[in-house]
Order: structure tokens, then C-alpha cells, then sequence
């Protein structure tokens, strides 16, 4: 889930930036053998940009998009908070389905268009 | 996808054994240490991370459990780091040996070097009397393991030696076996008695306290050479045996005091500052109960500088571990037995200005004054300090004098002869010097003539000296007898012994 629009721009240029971001990460995981499972889940707790699978492990990604590094590198912009929201959507998610899989946390930043795909970002805790 | 490794524990000086189990699995990846571990092994997490992926194998990427068993013990310190790693690689196939049997200790540096731990000695001792005989530990851990027979320990500078070591990928020559007798020889003290001029009585009276064992007092105005005698008595104490100073390393090695050396073989001679609290001297703690000042100076001698100035409260807990030689120190989380086996002695001045007594110089001191700070030694601390010796100032004359000093050498060699006659004495009870006697070998060892004992009830009646009192006295006198080479106590013993008791009377 991309963090609340930023009421001076309502063009909704950042909402088309994100969701630029997320095709390019999905091809991205596609292109390394990930199964996409959904997108942009919804979930009380939140959204889940990208739920891919491998083998036996079930991957949660949240994807991150910047043009410059201004307000920093994008996966700083993951905090505590998006963590939690990630952990407890993950358990919505498998709460009706069977976790025989290894389930991780992963953050896909878009920079520019490059991809740097950070596996195990975050633990679930 | 489990796997289990063993380490130890340490609890005060006894060593448990603790096995480190690791399961990988499915779920959600997270890293979990259960077992009671503290902040030191719960942070123990990122260094193993970090010195896995480091040292070029892979950390993986599942739910990790990490048990420490038993469980029920708290886990403390650094030195699980090893085992940890070592129990993920064999979980995660990445080591596929076996590694039953082998104790692992170790810190881990982030780039996967193992870095030196506390306690080791004393975990190797309990590890091999529990059956455990193949060790792995830090390289500059070596020196302390080096001594222990019967065991073959490995100490390797990083975690990838470690794992080359366990597979046979790379060879490794086990920690060479070293004798004490080498070691033992090489330091030196840089004091000697010679060094002291004058102060005859002073100095016989330490070659008594050192050769029975005996605490002692000096007092005396300030710059009599109170300070420099002290400094001076691990020079004329006999050497450690080799028993002793296992001892006193297993207490060094704990408290992380222990030189490169990896054995304590000087005495030791322990200096706490009169602002120590008596958790300091005594040992304690909430979580971990460490030893004190009096269970470092195990062996050796811990010398309170200026004894009024102690807190009293602080000086008091010294009572019980001077009769006992050990102290047992209880907490809630349970109670841990440290051996305290020290020499105390004391320096102090007799009155606040420093000069009551003396025969150049005039006190100004009120007699109130002198005799609220001699109050501050309370009567049953002193009734411990079998010898008592007042110093004065000496003449400049002795003091550029350079002939006529014994040096430490003469005195430590008749110390020894009258250890030795102890010794022998002693060899079917458990105790080794005249001052650990009880009431049984006193019956057994001292017996005393007619007129010894007569001379010993006039000193008990004029001097209202207590039972307590009256036994040390004897012990002073057969210690004195000892140095004497005289199988009996004579009545020359008898009085001198009671002539260091001189503080225990009222003066004024």
C-alpha cells in the first residue's frame, strides 16, 4: 500500500509512479521464476503490493518506486509500522490455507527503473 | 533439519553442561533464541548472522529456533556464539560431520573471527570432570587451556577454521601441552623487603602472618612504610602449587582479569580502595553473581589501606569469610560458593592526625577523637587480625643505612621451611596452614605446658581477651614455634604471640 496521497498533489503522479513500480517488479519476479499469486491483496490490515510464490516459499514483496533519493534510498521508507502491517496480512492471508511454505518478507525497490530485490528484508515476528 | 552441539555454562565457578539445539523450518522466517538467554546472546543473533554470510556460508532464509537445554538454567555471556553458528551450518546441511562430543566456545566478530571469552578454564575443568574431552575454543584462548591434561583442545581464529577443522578439509595441531613449572619461573615482583629500612618488628611480624597464614594490622603514623611492607608480602609468600594457581585462574579467568599468560602465577595482591562497597569486596550481583575482591585475592593477600576509612558495613561482611575461607553468596536466582582464602592485612593510623604513639611527634587529637576512629574497627574484626603491630617513625640515620636489610629471598625460604613443617603436619587433615586449624587439631597440635598456659591466663585475664582470642594466640604460637624449627610451644612463643594482640585492649 503506497503511503496516504499527498494532498498538494493531486494529480495522482505518485499513485501512477507506484503502480509503474510494481509492474516492472512483477515482470522482474516473474523473469526470476516467481509464480505471482496476487496483487495489491487487500487485507484489513492493509495492502500487499505483490504475493509471489517459488518452490516452497510463499513471498510477500513490497515495492517501492522513487525518481531520486532526495527523501533517501527507497527501501528506508519501509518502517517498523509497514513491517507489522506486511506480518499480520501475511497471517490473514494463510489464515484460511495451509503454510506448509517458508514464508518471507521481501522489498523490491524501483530506482530509476533499475530493481534491487532485498530478499528477507524483515522477520516475521 | 535439527541439530544439537554443546557448550557450557557457568554457574559462580562450576561449569554445566547447556546443548545448543537448532531447528529449520517452514513458516514464516524468523530467528528465535529460547532457553533464558540474556541481552549478550539474544544480540548474539546479528554476529552470527553476519559471520555466517561472512565466512562464505549462507545463512537460511526459514524459521529458525534456537533451544539453549536445560532450559531452565539462565544462560549468560558471549560464548555462545560458536555453538550457534556451528549448530546452524549442521542444521542447514551446510556441515555435515559430527560433532558429538566436542565443547564449543567462542565470540564471533561480524567477519566470522573468534574473539576471546571469559571463563574458559574454569568451563574446561568442569567440561572433562563431566566426561568431555575434545574442545574447541578461541585462538588467543590457547594459553588458558594449555594446562588441563587429558583434553584436546583446538583453538582456531575463525569460524571457517572451525568448520575446515570439523570436515578434515584442513588440518590443525591441538593447543600444546604446557608445564606450570615453565611458566611459573618467568615474573618477578618489583618489590622486595630489602627495600624497607627498619621496622624490625614490623617485618618479623609479616613473616609470622605469611607463614602461618595469619591476618595482620599495621599500624602507624603516615610514611612509616605501612604501604610499602604490605606491597612486600606476595614476594616472601612460598610459590603457588600448581593446584593453587588453577585456583585462583579458574577466579581470574570468570571475572575476565586473566593476563596473556593464561595462567596466575604470582600470588595475588588485591588493593580495593576504601570507597569499595561490599558487594565489591564480598561479590554479588542480580543476574550473574561474580566474585568479590576477597575471592580474586584467593591465595594471595587483599590489603585494606587505611581500614577506618572502610564503611562499616563493608568491613563487617568480612567476618564470616575470614573464619571460613570461602563465602556462599545467596540470591534469589540461588546461591554460589566462591573460596576466599586470604592473607588480610590492614594499615591504618592510630588516631585521625596520624601521630598518637609516636615517639618524635606530637598528636593534637582530643582522646574522643582517637577513640571514635578507633571505634570504627569494630571489636570482632579485629578479634580476626591475630597480629597487631604498631610502627613509629625511623631515624634518618636507618634510613640511608644500606647494610643489615634481609631481602625477600632470606625471608621467603625460612616462610618455606615452615610451611613445609605444616605441611607435614597437616597431611591427614584438609587444611594447610596453622591458621585454618579447628578446635580438634588445635587439642591435637598444641598441646601447652603448665607454664604456658599459666602465662596465657594472666594475658587472657589482664588483656580480656576472648576465647576466639585466646585460640588465635595459640595458633600465632605454634606458627611461631614453626619458624622456630620447636616441636613444642615454649613460653618465649607464648608471649610474643600474645604481644601482637596489643590492639585489642583498651588504651585509653
Amino acid at each position: 500500500m503506497k503511503a496516504k496521497d499527498n494532498t498538494l498533489k493531486k494529480d495522482g503522479h505518485n499513485k501512477k509512479l507506484g503502480k509503474k513500480g510494481e509492474k516492472l517488479a512483477a515482470k522482474y519476479l516473474k523473469k526470476n521464476g516467481y509464480k505471482i499469486v496476487a496483487r495489491n491483496y487487500k487485507n484489513p490490515f492493509g495492502e500487499i503490493d505483490i504475493i509471489a510464490k517459488k518452490e516452497d516459499t510463499v513471498v510477500f514483496c513490497e515495492v517501492k518506486t522513487r525518481l531520486s533519493d532526495i527523501f533517501g534510498v527507497p527501501s528506508e521508507a519501509v518502517d517498523r509500522n509497514k513491517c507489522r502491517r506486511y506480518v499480520q496480512g501475511a497471517k490473514f492471508f494463510f489464515a484460511e490455507r495451509n503454510v506448509n511454505y517458508t514464508i518471507r518478507f521481501d522489498i523490491i525497490e524501483v530506482f530509476n527503473g533499475e530493481i534491487n530485490h532485498i530478499i528477507s528484508a524483515f522477520e516475521g515476528r | 533439519m535439527l541439530s544439537k552441539v554443546y557448550s557450557f555454562a557457568l554457574n559462580g565457578l562450576e561449569g554445566v553442561p547447556v546443548e545448543v539445539e537448532t531447528d529449520i523450518n517452514k513458516g514464516m522466517v524468523a530467528y528465535d533464541i529460547v532457553g533464558l538467554p540474556d541481552a549478550a546472546i539474544k544480540e548474539s543473533k546479528e554476529r552470527v548472522r553476519s559471520s555466517i554470510k561472512n565466512s562464505v556460508f549462507h545463512f537460511p532464509i526459514n524459521k529458525i529456533t534456537i533451544n539453549l537445554a536445560p532450559a531452565d538454567l539462565k544462560k549468560e555471556g558471549s560464548h555462545y556464539d560458536l555453538p550457534i553458528a556451528i549448530s546452524i551450518l549442521k542444521a542447514s546441511d551446510q556441515l555435515l560431520t559430527d560433532t558429538d562430543g566436542i565443547v564449543f566456545m567462542g565470540e564471533l566478530a561480524l567477519d566470522g573471527t573468534l574473539r576471546t571469552v571469559t571463563g574458559i578454564l574454569p568451563m574446561l575443568i568442569s567440561a572433562k570432570n563431566k566426561g568431555f574431552t575434545r574442545f574447541i575454543i578461541p585462538e588467543a584462548n590457547a594459553n588458558e587451556a594449555s594446562f588441563i591434561e587429558g583434553t584436546t583442545v583446538y583453538a582456531l581464529p575463525t569460524l571457517k577454521d572451525v568448520v575446515q577443522l570439523l570436515t578434515g578439509e584442513s588440518e590443525y595441531k591441538p593447543v600444546e601441552r604446557r608445564r606450570y613449572a615453565d611458566v611459573k619461573s618467568r615474573k618477578k615482583y618489583n618489590c622486595d623487603l630489602s627495600y624497607v629500612k627498619g621496622q624490625r618488628v614490623a617485618k618479623r611480624a609479616l613473616e609470622i602472618a605469611v607463614a602461618g597464614g595469619h591476618n595482620i594490622l599495621l599500624v602507624g603514623p603516615p610514611g612509616t612504610g605501612k604501604t610499602m611492607l604490605a606491597r612486600c608480602l606476595p614476594t616472601i609468600m612460598p610459590d603457588m602449587t600448581f593446584e593453587e594457581a588453577l585456583e585462583v585462574t579458574k577466579i581470574h579467568s570468570v571475572a575476565g582479569e586473566l593476563s596473556e599468560e593464561g595462567i596466575v602465577t604470582l600470588r595475588p595482591f588485591r588493593t580495593p580502595h576504601h570507597t569499595a562497597t561490599t558487594v565489591s569486596l564480598c561479590g554479588g550481583g542480580n543476574n550473574k553473581i561474580k566474585s568479590g575482591e576477597i575471592s580474586k585475592a584467593h591465595n594471595g593477600v587483599l590489603f585494606l589501606d587505611e581500614l577506618p576509612e572502610y564503611t562499616r558495613h563493608a568491613l563487617e561482611s568480612l567476618r564470616q569469610p575470614l573464619e571460613d575461607g570461602v563465602i556462599t553468596i545467596t540470591r534469589a536466582g540461588g546461591a554460589v560458593t566462591f573460596p576466599a582464602d586470604f592473607v588480610l592485612c590492614a594499615s591504618m593510623n592510630p588516631c585521625p592526625c596520624g601521630n598518637f604513639g609516636s615517639a618524635e611527634l606530637t598528636c593534637s587529637c582530643t582522646p574522643a577523637q582517637i577513640k571514635k576512629y578507633r571505634s570504627k574497627i569494630s571489636g570482632p574484626l579485629l578479634d580476626r587480625i591475630d597480629l597487631q603491630v604498631e610502627m613509629d617513625s625511623i631515624k634518618y640515620d636507618d634510613l640511608i643505612d644500606e647494610s643489615g636489610e634481609e631481602t625477600s629471598a632470606t625471608v621467603k625460604e625460612r616462610v618455606e621451611r615452615a610451611r613445609e613443617v605444616q605441611r607435614e603436619r597437616f597431611a591427614d587433615d584438609d587444611i594447610a596452614t596453622n591458621s585454618n586449624m579447628g578446635e580438634k587439631q588445635l587439642k591435637a597440635y598444641c598441646r601447652l605446658s603448665e607454664e604456658c598456659e599459666n602465662l596465657l591466663r594472666s594475658a587472657f585475664e589482664s588483656m580480656h581477651l576472648s576465647a576466639r582470642a585466646r585460640s588465635r594466640i595459640i595458633k600465632v604460637a605454634r606458627t611461631i614455634a614453626d619458624l622456630d624449627f620447636s616441636d613444642d610451644i615454649k613460653p618465649k612463643h607464648i608471649l610474643e604471640a600474645a604481644s601482637y594482640r596489643s590492639y585489642d585492649t583498651e588504651i585509653l
